[in-house]
């Protein structure tokens, strides 16, 4: 509860962080950005428009094309361990279908404009519900009182920084190759990116938690 | 085009919403698990006369784990007045039938069938054994398990309770530590049993026969047509055929068996390729009668119904991943869904046993395995790959149902591992 109260109230300067570094970051790699306001929830954001590259129809098919070829070589290759072989699929399936969305239908839904601002809606709520699925989480776990803060806070903290730097080098990333890409980086490296943290924070904490059950051996007798 | 938008939307929507009812379900058994009070077996029981018991071993082609299981159950300290040990070699190729022969040979109770025509499989086999059977009470062990000297008597005593059709007991892998693979299963086994199954038990749900290291009344098994050898998940089918004529399946968390798990990642695929396309059928077949059941208080009907589903939800996910990506192409994304979505993702990293990573933790801390708590985040890089194989095995069942054919039974791959791997 204290993270959520503590939350709610950076939340917005968090945001204008974001996005000030985004709109610093695109100048500085000479890409020509445009800020305009938007509101989500309590929230003022300042998303952007950005000069984005754009494919010509050979080139969409060229990396449609090439998808499909690394799809072709992962599904017979059996070498790399499978997981692997899934998600490298999985990722050139996304930007495959993409370029041929693009191709046929002239152009994808989000507009440089429309995906920054998706970006920092994203970015909000995810700030936002993190906390609470977080302290459903710890509230299964014998966590003490200082342990279940600082797993929540850290996680939250970490979030912060990471969900900056990867919005900045998203628009850099889009900027260069067009928006083909721009669904397998949201889908894959957006917010689902954002929830491994806290499986991780999650199994360090509860290291802690296991060392101190273990010193207290009476706590098993029931069993 | 906005009909289709707002149709996708919906089934986002509803994705995020089976999600949510599976973590409240497994948050619910966590809780019960950890914080609740826990409901012994019967293995404290030790004034009881012991049944006769038969052990099955169905074999095909086990020529590399044959020996050890057979010398398992010879050294098992259960009276041999009422214990019989009927190897089926089903189809064998290899050495299995030299070796089977051989231990008849010398032991009186180990009383093999030799299957050589018909249908293979292990419910074929399991089919076959139910008339020849001695006793009424019938274990099941795959080849490669290596059951511990006293498992017998414990496994048995649940069939005590005169409600008891079925009980089943824990699995755990022997070599967890040969490599990644073979951890992250260790994890999942122990985040299905000690937790998932024990919890169940605990709260008079449906636990899960697995169809080794568990067994059976052959007298009810009988009654309820005995097995379908088509089946390719008769684990589950007998679970919910007993469950719906009112029989109880015990669970004995302490009554650990060691398996070898799969060290192969194709192997491991065809293996949850397989569970998931038998468990479908199951659902095809049992969805119906199990939400009517009259036998069945609305708990048991709701986590019954829940069972039968869980190798549907790794297809549901995939197709709502597939929805926001065309949500996403016509720039109509929905911000909630997809972050709720993307949470439950993570923490649903295990579709084998179905555990989420809070369940499997839960497991680990029970355990007292602290170091492998440290592996939780790499249940991630399973997702994907369980995910897979799940979903293919849903659609095999699909196209099972689609085309009206008969699946053949696909026997798991095994090389012995050494005793020493541990």
């Amino acid at each position: 509860m204290i993270v959520e109260i503590v939350a709610f109230f950076f939340v917005p300067v968090m945001a204008r962080a974001m996005a000030q570094f985004a709109l610093y970051s695109a100048r500085v790699q000479g890409i020509v950005a445009r800020p305009f306001d938007d509101r989500f929830a309590w929230v003022d954001l300042q998303p952007m428009t950005f000069t984005m590259h754009h494919d010509d129809w050979m080139t969409l098919l060229v990396t449609a094309l090439i998808c499909a070829v690394i799809v072709g070589v992962f599904s017979f290759w059996q070498t790399p361990p499978m997981p692997l072989r899934f998600y490298i699929n999985l990722n050139a399936m996304l930007v495959g279908s993409a370029a041929l969305y693009i191709f046929f239908a002239g152009h994808l839904g989000y507009d440089s404009a429309a995906f920054s601002q998706l970006m920092l809606r994203t970015a909000v709520l995810t700030w936002l519900t993190m906390p609470l699925f977080i302290a459903l989480f710890a509230a299964l776990f014998p966590f003490s009182w200082w342990e279940r803060l600082l797993f929540i806070g850290i996680t939250v903290a970490y979030d912060i920084p990471l969900s900056i730097v990867r919005y900045a080098a998203f628009v850099s990333i889009l900027a260069r190759s067009g928006p083909a890409l721009m669904p397998d980086l949201y889908l894959l490296f957006g917010p689902l990116l954002d929830a491994v943290p806290i499986i991780t924070f999650f199994s360090v904490f509860l290291v802690q938690a296991a060392r101190r059950i273990d010193r207290n051996a009476g706590v098993w007798a029931w069993m | 085009m906005d009909v289709a938008i707002a149709i996708t939307h919906v089934y986002v929507w509803i994705v995020v919403g089976v999600m949510a009812i599976y973590a409240v379900r497994h948050w619910g058994f966590t809780w019960n698990r950890l914080a609740m009070r826990q409901r012994p077996y019967y293995q404290d029981l030790i004034d009881e006369d012991l049944p006769g018991v038969t052990v099955v071993v169905p074999m095909h082609d086990e020529q590399t784990v044959a020996s050890a299981v057979l010398d398992a159950l010879i050294a098992c300290d259960y009276p041999r007045d009422r214990f019989e040990i009927i190897p089926v070699d089903d189809h064998s190729s290899d050495d299995t039938t030299t070796i089977v022969a051989a231990y008849s040979m010398a032991y009186s109770f180990i009383k093999p069938a030799y299957v050589m025509g018909g249908e293979r499989g292990k419910p074929a086999a399991l089919d076959r054994v139910l008339p020849i059977a001695e006793h009424d009470i019938i274990l099941v062990f795959d080849a490669d398990y290596r059951p511990g000297k006293g498992l017998i008597r414990e496994l048995v005593m649940g069939f005590v309770d005169p409600e008891v059709g079925a009980v089943m007991g824990r699995v755990v892998p022997r070599n967890a530590n040969e490599n990644f693979l073979t951890r992250m299963q260790a994890m999942e086994r122990s985040g299905g049993y000690q937790v998932d199954q024990q919890a169940r038990y605990n709260m008079n749900l449906i636990p899960q026969y697995g169809g080794t290291v568990g067994g059976f009344r052959r007298n009810v098994a009988l009654e309820l047509g005995g097995f379908d050898p088509h089946a390719l998940a008769e684990d589950t089918d007998l679970t919910i055929r007993l469950a719906l004529a009112g029989w109880r399946v015990g669970y004995a968390n302490r009554a650990e068996c060691y398996e070898e798990a799969p060290a192969q990642w194709a192997v491991r695929f065809r293996q949850l390729r397989r569970w998931s396309r038998g468990h479908n059928r199951a659902l095809g077949t049992y969805l119906f009668a199990m939400m009517s059941a009259k036998a069945l208080s609305w708990e048991q009907r709701v986590d019954g119904v829940l069972l039968l589903f869980v190798y549907l939800v790794p297809a549901v996910l995939f197709t709502g991943f597939a929805a926001n990506a065309l949500l996403f192409f016509a720039g109509q994304i929905p911000v909630v869904p997809l972050v709720a979505f993307s949470f439950f993702v993570v923490s649903y990293s295990a579709f084998g046993n179905f555990g989420p990573a809070f369940e499997i933790a839960a497991a680990e801390l029970l355990d007292g395995a602290r170091e492998r708590l440290l592996l939780l985040p790499y249940l991630f890089a399973l997702f994907l790959f369980n995910g897979w194989a799940v979903t293919a095995g849903a659609m095999d069942a699909f196209g099972d149902f689609i085309k009206g054919r008969r699946a053949k039974w696909d026997r798991t791959q095994k090389i012995g591992t050494p005793r020493g791997v541990v």
